[in-house]
């Protein structure tokens, strides 16, 4: 995969056009999608992703991946946040192809009409239930972003939601302590289901809304995606919760 | 046609073995070849056309035998008499389950990736009873994938889970919710995890990448892989996993007594010996054990043979611990056992 840094002189730049990377919001997690991963996160190849921070697989970088955007769609989060952090590597996790691809697409053209930016952000075609821990060290991520995930409605597919007892466990691993957990939706119900497994879920600790607030992140997470705007002119409501990675109760003692 | 047996287990401290059939399981006293015992459940228990007796385990003082199977239910029995002492129900298959050292409790590794801590005294009476309780207990550790083996670290501090997505985790016991580390590396389904008894801070790991890895668990930190490919391939027929070509390994035992590792593989008619180098701290190739059949399950008894139990109309195949290595036997001790009707 050519990295989307690479231009041909030939190409206009053009931003990528949404119509022609359509494809259905559902997918399911639980089936093979030949996917590709790495055995462990020493063996990544992020030169794919960062050419301009690792020139190739085994360059010495300090920077590690701070951010990641759990089924970020078409990457709004991403782009908007990219600037406001030149300095923090981020990358979007997107299980379904055509949506990876736009993503990719726009990345590339935002890197060349704006040399210099937007080395920081980037995205893969992932399997984020399953995977993560192949990409990621313990406590490696300080802000995790779950932003109008799918609902799965119905009751038999529960379990398919990103946000459960058993992957936060997963997510709290990843996670530095101290770091951001952002869900938003405009499902109450999902609003309230994800509330209630993170509320229950002894490694995270809500953050006060007003305290939210303050986050300069916060803005985008409600404007930035597609999703986000889709609801806005629908005139819907948008339910936030953040949470705080904390240290084990049982263990602090 | 008798059916065969499907899992081989030994008791912590007795000679005493059980050979599971599916529909029941007989208990051998290994010094003679002796059926102590034919255990079936009831008419009124048994649901047809199902194994109830696929995965076994001893409790650490081997008071306690736990089985399990398709019926989805967790039968407890106890050894002293192999009465039924408990059944109850789980929500899906159990791939793996181990007693804490106090028998206190069963730890349960599910094919839908949940791991759930039971009590050994089911309190409850009626089905209903138990159904709620059932519900009612929610899963310490989790994955999106299928369990496919656990084990508690020898301080009970931790658990480690391994899954058909190859990866093994270790996570604090009884807080699952905090995940320790990750033992990555593996490139194929995990299908065997043990501590070694001798070094229980190190964990073997095997599956179907044929390697035989050993770790420091608690760090994630890969200490040695063995690759053991070349001496297995030749015995495994082609195509017997649609997803692989590699032979897949089916059981791992390990062997205090003489410090060694012994694999069996899908469909193949070998036991794979490893043996311990205590200078290197790790496993070597040994030798290759020729079967006249597959082998479905096999054990250690307490003198440190192996039974193997084939996928043929010998069924059950002592080999005799000597200078080393393992000898095939004559059918003595296992005449008994393979005489024994085995009812579908």
């Amino acid at each position: 995969m050519s990295t989307p840094d690479s231009a041909t002189s030939e190409t206009q730049v053009k931003l990528p056009q949404k119509r022609y990377y359509r494809q259905r919001a559902h997918a399911n997690p639980f089936s093979d999608h030949q996917l590709d991963y790495p055995t462990m996160p020493s063996e990544m190849d992020w030169s794919k992703h960062y050419p301009t921070y690792y020139p190739t697989k085994d360059a010495k970088c300090d920077k590690k991946v701070e951010f990641a955007d759990i089924g970020c769609g078409y990457g709004g989060l991403l782009i908007a946040l990219a600037p406001l952090f030149p300095e923090k590597l981020m990358i979007g996790m997107e299980i379904r192809l055509k949506v990876e691809e736009y993503v990719y697409e726009r990345i590339k053209a935002l890197r060349i009409q704006k040399p210099g930016s937007y080395q920081n952000v980037s995205i893969m075609r992932m399997n984020a239930m399953k995977f993560l821990p192949n990409f990621f060290e313990k406590g490696q991520l300080t802000k995790t972003f779950f932003l109008f995930p799918d609902p799965h409605f119905k009751a038999r597919k529960h379990k398919a939601r990103i946000i459960s007892t058993t992957l936060l466990a997963e997510y709290a691993y990843i996670m530095k302590v101290g770091g951001i957990l952002y869900t938003i939706t405009d499902v109450r119900d999902l609003h309230e289901w994800m509330v209630e497994h993170l509320d229950a879920h002894p490694l995270f600790e809500r953050i006060p809304d007003a305290e939210c607030e303050q986050d300069p992140v916060v803005e985008h997470v409600r404007t930035a995606t597609e999703e986000g705007k889709k609801v806005a002119r629908n005139e819907g409501d948008k339910f936030l919760a953040c949470y705080r990675r904390i240290e084990d109760p049982l263990e602090s003692a | 046609m008798k059916a065969r047996y499907t899992d081989v287990v030994q008791h912590p401290s007795q000679e005493h073995m059980v050979f599971s059939y599916g529909q029941g399981y007989y208990v051998v006293k290994t010094s003679t070849g002796e059926i102590i015992k034919q255990v079936q459940p009831s008419e009124e228990n048994k649901s047809s056309g199902l194994e109830h007796f696929r995965t076994t385990t001893f409790s650490k003082d081997g008071k306690y035998l736990a089985t399990t199977g398709d019926d989805k239910e967790i039968r407890v029995w106890d050894t002293t008499n192999w009465e039924q002492q408990s059944a109850r129900p789980v929500l899906k298959r159990i791939n793996a389950m181990q007693f804490t050292k106090d028998g206190s409790q069963v730890v349960e590794a599910d094919k839908f990736g949940d791991v759930y801590v039971f009590p050994t005294e089911v309190s409850e009476t009626t089905a209903a009873e138990k159904q709620e309780a059932m519900k009612k207990n929610k899963p310490i550790v989790g994955h999106v994938s299928m369990l496919t083996d656990m084990t508690l670290s020898d301080d009970e501090k931790y658990i480690i889970t391994a899954d058909r997505d190859e990866h093994v985790r270790v996570s604090r016991f009884p807080n699952g919710y905090n995940i320790e580390s990750y033992c990555m590396g593996h490139t194929d389904v995990i299908t065997n995890i043990q501590l070694l008894p001798w070094a229980p801070n190190v964990l073997a790991t095997v599956g179907g990448d044929c390697t035989f890895r050993l770790w420091d668990f608690m760090v994630g930190k890969e200490l040695h892989s063995l690759q053991y490919k070349s001496h297995v391939e030749k015995y495994v027929p082609e195509g017997v996993d649609a997803n692989s070509m590699d032979p897949i390994v089916m059981k791992m035992e390990l062997s205090t007594k003489d410090k060694i590792a012994v694999l069996s593989f899908a469909k193949a008619p070998i036991l794979l010996v490893l043996k311990w180098d205590e200078s290197t701290s790790s496993f070597e190739f040994n030798s290759i054990v020729e079967t006249s059949a597959p082998v479905l399950s096999f054990g250690f008894d307490i003198e440190g043979n192996i039974w193997t139990a084939l996928d043929d109309e010998t069924r059950v195949a002592v080999y005799l611990r000597k200078d080393g290595s393992f000898e095939p036997t004559d059918g003595a001790r296992t005449n008994n056992i393979n005489t024994a009707e085995t009812p579908e």
